[in-house]
């Protein structure tokens, strides 16, 4: 006996591509375990279905105007990527209301190893690790959102970067300092430190006055906190959970506020580190 | 290469008077014929011919590096100066290849030093280059001008460093997507002050910094440097003082052009892009701040190529930009150019021949409006294009159709709908009639993917239709096994066929198993093979490696399975050089 796929009748719903019918919708490959019968001639042989048919489901079978319903799916010859598809499914669907888009404008084929095909080098420079992540890099999140599906892996990572000491330049100030991520939990406790480490000695470490205090996270501040992250790009600090943000942080950077506008513009969907969720234009 | 060596003998009474010819005649003659098509037909006349042509052959190309030893390779071929040799099969760019899995440069590099001391130039793709390869490379070929790799691993800037140390008359550095590993080496600073010849200096995929004095001094002297590209280390500013040492630049590859708007640096670029009269093709990763990209106004008249595939520039900024380039014939943009994006590049790019287009979010909700209509703008009004690359969330058979009558002059065709098994959206039929047109109408089509819904039908008619078809990439498509037979029974130009999540099963394999050997490669991925299949096939076919390919944390060797056992990853080729004996722990040749 022999695994492989079995001719079957074509399933409700999927008329025959052509009045001859020489192909008929097939069962997708399920485990293996059918008789394989098979000719190349052109009739309509039916067979009986296997046991547990999944049938290749088309748009038409899901309905347009309705959510999605998160069984709905693409069926693939991988187990493991269906389980994967139901993990991203969780996004929720799109909104169908505009004429003509598909019904399955969801990401469902998200999961499948090396689709869409795209070189890996490409999806690096571009994407860094988003295929293994959910596809809400967007910046559809806003800022304080605990996404547990940010998994933001490093494996694969080409420089694995251990956390911990980076550089901190203020604007103004010619020599830099270094801080200690790991010893924070927080953006607060960093901005607290940074603020230390930064304000003049007379201005005394209490920082309640807010004559000298620089206020890192406050956008009408004087003076803004920016990082560059693993791709290069300088971005705004506070945007993104605190455990991704170590992840990608190389270095900071106290800016001025008027040097730091230009960052806020530079909001575009394939950043992970989603900048534009501050709404800036 | 010719394979069939016909040896027709010259034997008879009376031999045609050209037999007494000089073997240099012969050579002289063949070194009229570039296409190594042509060569390998006049290799398989005669004895004479094989002698000549093999003799005086220059350039080669090995397109699998497992067809043939290096070595055979070498003795065959004595003359050679300029090889380029392809390793892992082309799935391999998207992950489907696990690492280890095999084409090492290193045994190409030493049969080349001990057989082609003359080489000139070297090119690898998808190959596993290591620094001791690029030391051997610097230390064995006297008169070494060109080194490409693209999409290699396996070697770092110390490996550079000695190219660019040893190689004296290096014309051409280019690099290319490649993964290489930054030891802090100072490649750059290794060329000697003396040296000048370079031409071609493309470190774009590099990932660390460089010493930016060194370059400036470099490409100063380098006065015929026509080709340079940038890593994303290089900021703008520093773009400028470079065009400014070198403007007879032809081609520039701009790095990461991100920047705060500064009036003093958008006027440097300005003028730094006025002086360059000839650049011609112009590429970078660019997070350009809208506002400098009208620093490029001045040479956007004369650009042939333009490549924003990097870019995340969006579209009005875009097209404003693209709307100034009327001699394009090369234009890679990020799917946020959009239809109509695509409208204008249709009415002012009249000369277009080539156009690919990039998803900016291929995992997202698709809120780009990019779709069919700005394809079928561009075939309707680009009479010269013919090679598109087109990543899409939606199609139609009408669009299809409306392309295929437009544009039968396409010779690479490479549609990727984003969504596997996505209909017509207006139908919600498969794209089968619309493949088809397409096949039927580009008589010269030689490259093809094709996504979306598809049936069985769609592959009779490529089977029937696509006659001068080289090179077939399909993905969950196909009901059944007749599929594939299509292809294989058809397709009469078919090299290279490469299939994933098709349930596409043993028997048209079995049953074309003769045709595999015209092809150089099939690739079959997680569709409905056996194992017992790949063993018949591997007796039938002698002259032919089947590979196996197991999931690479499975324990069990193969030979221990039954036949009934699925095979995950199938990868055939034809070879004269019998099995290769790299293979990893995960791949077994049967």
């Amino acid at each position: 006996m022999r695994g492989g796929p079995t001719l079957a009748a074509s399933g409700p719903g999927e008329p025959p591509p052509a009045p001859a019918a020489a192909a008929e919708v097939v069962e997708e490959n399920s485990g293996g375990e059918e008789e394989l019968e098979l000719g190349l001639s052109l009739g309509s042989k039916k067979q009986p279905p296997p046991p547990t048919p999944c049938r290749i489901l088309t748009a038409r079978d899901l309905h347009p105007a309705a959510a999605l319903s998160p069984d709905s799916s693409v069926s693939s010859s991988s187990p493991a990527a269906a389980s994967r598809r139901a993990k991203a499914e969780e996004e929720g669907p799109t909104a169908a209301a505009s004429p003509g888009t598909i019904a399955a404008g969801h990401p469902q084929s998200f999961g499948v190893v090396g689709w869409p095909p795209i070189r890996a080098f490409r999806m690096n420079s571009l994407f860094g690790q988003a295929k293994d992540n959910a596809s809400e890099a967007e910046t559809k999140k806003t800022v304080a959102d605990e996404s547990d599906l940010h998994k933001d892996k490093e494996e694969g990572e080409k420089k694995g970067r251990a956390p911990g000491w980076v550089k901190v330049n203020m604007d103004g100030e010619v020599i830099g300092r270094k801080v200690d991520l790991n010893a924070h939990r927080s953006y607060k406790t960093l901005a607290l430190a940074l603020e230390i480490m930064f304000t003049k000695p007379s201005a005394g470490l209490c920082a309640s006055n807010s004559t000298k205090s620089l206020k890192l996270l406050d956008n009408s501040s004087e003076y803004q906190l920016t990082y560059e992250d693993r791709d290069g790009d300088w971005m705004l600090v506070g945007d993104v959970p605190w455990e991704m943000f170590v992840g990608s942080v190389k270095r900071l950077r106290i800016m001025r506020a008027s040097d730091a506008n230009g960052l806020g513009a530079r909001c575009q969907a394939i950043h992970r580190t989603a900048a534009a969720t501050r709404g800036r234009p | 290469m010719g394979r069939g060596v016909g040896s027709r003998s010259g034997g008879g009474a009376a031999q045609p008077p050209w037999h007494s010819l000089p073997d240099e005649v012969w050579e002289h003659a063949f070194s009229f014929l570039p296409a190594a098509a042509d060569r390998g037909a006049a290799a398989g006349a005669c004895r004479g011919w094989l002698r000549a042509e093999r003799r005086s052959r220059r350039r080669l190309a090995v397109a699998n590096c497992y067809a043939t030893s290096p070595r055979d390779a070498v003795e065959r071929f004595p003359s050679v100066r300029a090889a380029e040799v392809k390793g892992k099969p082309h799935f391999a760019d998207f992950g489907l290849v696990p690492p280890a899995w095999g084409a090492e440069a290193a045994p190409w590099v030493a049969a080349a030093a001990d057989g082609w001391p003359l080489l000139e130039e070297l090119s690898f793709k998808r190959m596993v280059v290591t620094d001791e390869c690029l030391e051997m490379i610097a230390a064995s070929f006297r008169n070494f001008q060109v080194l490409r790799l693209v999409s290699c691993e396996g070697f770092s800037t110390a490996g550079l460093a000695a190219i660019t140390e040893g190689c004296r008359n290096l014309r051409e550095l280019d690099l290319q997507e490649n993964y290489i590993e930054d030891c802090s080496s100072h490649w750059l600073s290794s060329f000697p002050e003396s040296f000048t010849s370079l031409e071609t200096l493309n470190f774009s995929c590099l990932d660390g910094e460089v010493n930016f004095a060194v370059l400036e001094r470099l490409v100063t002297r380098c006065h015929n440097l026509k080709t340079l590209k940038l890593n994303n280390a290089i900021p703008l500013d520093k773009v400028a003082s470079l065009l400014r040492k070198a403007p007879h630049i032809v081609e520039l590859g701009t790095g990461k052009f991100s920047a705060d708007y500064h009036p003093d640096l958008f006027a440097k670029l300005e003028a730094a892009f006025a002086g360059c009269k000839s650049l011609r093709r112009l590429s970078g990763a660019w997070d350009a701040v809208p506002d400098y990209l009208s620093a490029f106004y001045g040479v956007c008249e004369g650009l042939t190529s333009l490549n924003l595939s990097y870019a995340t520039v969006r579209g009005p900024e875009l097209i404003k930009f693209i709307s100034r380039c009327k001699n394009l014939q090369q234009l890679w943009v990020m799917d946020l150019i959009e239809d109509h994006g695509l409208a204008v590049v249709a009415s002012t790019c009249s000369k277009l021949q080539e156009l690919r287009v990039f998803p900016s979010d291929p995992f997202g909700a698709g809120q780009v409006l990019l779709t069919e209509r700005g394809l079928v703008d561009v075939s309707a009004s680009c009479p010269m294009l013919e090679s598109v690359l087109y990543f899409c969330r939606r199609m139609t058979n009408e669009a299809l159709i409306t392309i295929a009558k437009n544009r039968p002059n396409f010779t690479c065709f490479r549609l990727c709908i984003l969504e596997p098994r996505t209909p017509d959206y207006i139908t919600q039929q498969s794209l089968d009639a619309g493949f088809s047109a397409i096949v039927e109408s580009c008589k010269g089509l030689r490259r093809l993917s094709v996504s979306g819904l598809l049936t069985d039908l769609v592959f009779k008619s490529i089977g029937e239709h696509a006659d001068r078809l080289e090179m077939l990439s399909i993905a969950f498509a196909g009901n059944s096994d007749l599929g594939l037979h299509y292809i294989l029974s058809g397709c009469k130009s078919l090299k290279k066929l490469e299939i994933r999540d098709c349930p596409f099963g043993n028997k048209p394999l079995l049953a074309n198993a003769a045709k595999l050997e015209t092809m150089r490669s099939l690739w079959m991925s997680s569709c409905s093979l056996t194992l017992g299949a790949c063993r018949q096939l591997a007796q039938k076919m002698p002259r032919l490696t089947v590979e196996i390919m197991n999931d690479p944390g499975r324990a069990c060797p193969l030979d221990a399975l039954p036949d009934e056992s699925p095979v995950e990853k199938l990868y055939v080729y034809r070879t004269i050089a019998g099995p290769r004996s790299d293979t990893p722990d995960y791949v077994q040749i049967v």
